[in-house]
């Protein structure tokens, strides 16, 4: 009589490589046995021909894994010589879901932030008003100023040196982006009108038309239509 | 019931003392009952401005204290039946009074009074926390210099987070029209745009405002100087009265006035 067995684990060939697909209503313990039975047995088939590790893609489904164990899991197959490419789920914890929304999300502020006030935000911000002299606007992401910017402002305040600052009108004290610092030189030809500030490939923070920044960060567009 | 009206700038020297006096005068000269409160600790003026130095007897930390009935330490004017100095202790500091017992000391005197001006320390410390206590309503003074409007605007900052002051209204002081119109300080407008308050009215700068403070004589009393008519038009403004912007220009002939009526630059 042929074992009727469950099969907790599925290998499958795609257009994207070979996917692991876990059960996801079955305990973690069980998955975890059913996974190392058949990494064992298919041991043969699975060690790629030429050196190089066989990538996986491990569909998760409906399972949320820790952090831990997606390393054991990742370990797992690491003895057999397999590296995980990566985990693909249709679940993720509040937590990141929040951390997800608050990075793409464009924070409004209709205000002028004066001297001696600091404004510190998550995630893109739309000022409406100005930022005055000895202001500071701080940002994790960009930032954007429908009014004059005559403080500081910094974006990218924890490392995105992605993040750009705009201003209608732009007369900065001071501009930082991630961990990059520009004092404006001492006799600078003012243009002010419709700037942005961005870092260039060599690194450098540089002013431009605010028109160019479409084409320098095309990830600022949510979608061309 | 009255209103309380905290004159204030962050930084010192602009002109807030003054200011309060000649505004309170200002008032009082339009039949308003006035009260004004010093509440610069330890480095009083107020009564000094006013020409009521000599009559101090007890002062507004006695009154806080309880060593004094409120109405006790109130100094007539020399001039104005309705007109009322609160005056600041000399020899005490500004933390000899709490916020709460010059706010409670305020509520009494709205009683009585249509007008209370409240003139504040410079800074923004204790001295600062005391004055805004107790006032419905704010005056930011500037001059037309980087420093005063920069320390402007931190005051404006933090009277927004007031929530039971009305957003302030500003008095440009210290004008010299000639500097301005030729772009050597900054003008009305550059200043109005950089703290996006209203204006309430600008002072024209004049010798006899100096003058008139070291005879004790506000110079809101002498109806010829620029300076006092500024005064008389920010009290009127204050009321409710709609005033307008008195001209930078000095005494625009005739032909200037035409030239302005075609639209052409003078």
């Amino acid at each position: 009589m042929p074992r009727q067995t469950q099969h907790y684990v599925t290998l499958k060939g795609t257009k994207e490589g070979l996917r692991l697909r876990f059960d996801d209503e079955c305990s973690y313990s069980m998955l975890i046995d059913e996974l190392k039975r058949r990494l064992e047995e298919q041991k043969d088939q699975l060690s790629s021909p030429s050196r190089e590790k066989l990538q996986v893609i491990v569909d998760t489904g409906r399972r949320f894994l820790t952090d831990q164990q997606k390393q054991e899991i990742e370990s797992l197959h690491e003895s057999y010589h397999i590296q995980v490419a990566r985990f693909q789920s249709e679940v993720i914890s509040i937590e990141e879901a929040e951390a997800k929304q608050k990075a793409s999300k464009v924070t409004r502020l209709a205000k002028v932030i004066r001297s001696g006030q600091v404004q510190e935000m998550d995630g893109d911000v739309l000022l409406i008003g100005d930022v005055n002299p000895g202001a500071v606007l701080k940002a994790t992401g960009s930032i954007f100023i429908l009014g004059s910017l005559k403080g500081t402002a910094h974006a990218g305040v924890e490392g995105n040196i992605r993040a750009v600052i705009s201003a209608s009108f732009m007369d900065p004290a001071q501009l930082r982006i991630a961990h990059i610092v520009r004092e404006p030189p001492e006799e600078e030809e003012w243009r002010g009108m419709f700037e942005c500030a961005l870092v260039d490939d060599t690194g450098e923070l540089i002013l431009d038309r605010a028109q160019n920044l479409g084409s320098r960060r095309p990830e600022l567009m949510d979608e061309d239509r | 019931m009255g209103e309380a009206i905290v004159v204030t700038s962050g930084k010192g020297g602009v002109g807030k003392t003054t200011t309060t006096a000649n505004i309170g005068t200002a008032l009082a000269l339009n039949n308003y009952r006035v009260c004004l409160i010093d509440t610069d600790i330890g480095l009083r003026n107020l009564d000094v401005i006013m020409g009521l130095e000599n009559r101090i007897i007890y002062d507004l930390v006695d009154v806080a204290e309880g060593s004094c009935r409120l109405q006790q330490a109130l100094i007539k004017d020399k001039r104005f039946e309705s007109l009322a100095l609160l005056p600041a202790a000399q020899t005490k500091d500004k933390d000899s009074v709490s916020p709460e017992q010059i706010k409670e000391l305020v509520d009494e005197l709205k009683q009585e009074y249509d007008y209370i001006l409240i003139d504040c320390p410079a800074g923004i410390e204790q001295g600062y926390k005391n004055a805004v206590a107790g006032a419905d309503r704010a005056i930011v003074v500037t001059t037309p210099e980087i420093s005063a409007v920069r320390d402007a605007d931190r005051i404006i900052g933090m009277l927004e987070k007031e929530t039971h002051v009305e957003p302030p209204k500003l008095v440009i002081n210290r004008i010299r029209s000639h500097m301005m119109k030729d772009g050597d300080s900054m003008d009305v407008d550059e200043i109005v745009s950089i703290l996006a308050i209203d204006l309430l009215g600008i002072i024209i700068d004049d010798d006899t405002v100096i003058k008139s403070s070291n005879s004790g004589e506000p110079v809101a009393l002498s109806p010829k100087s620029k300076a006092s008519i500024g005064y008389r038009n920010i009290a009127r403004r204050l009321t409710g009265e709609s005033v307008p912007l008195m001209s930078l220009d000095d005494n625009p002939g005739m032909f200037a006035r035409v030239k302005k009526f075609l639209g052409m630059r003078p």
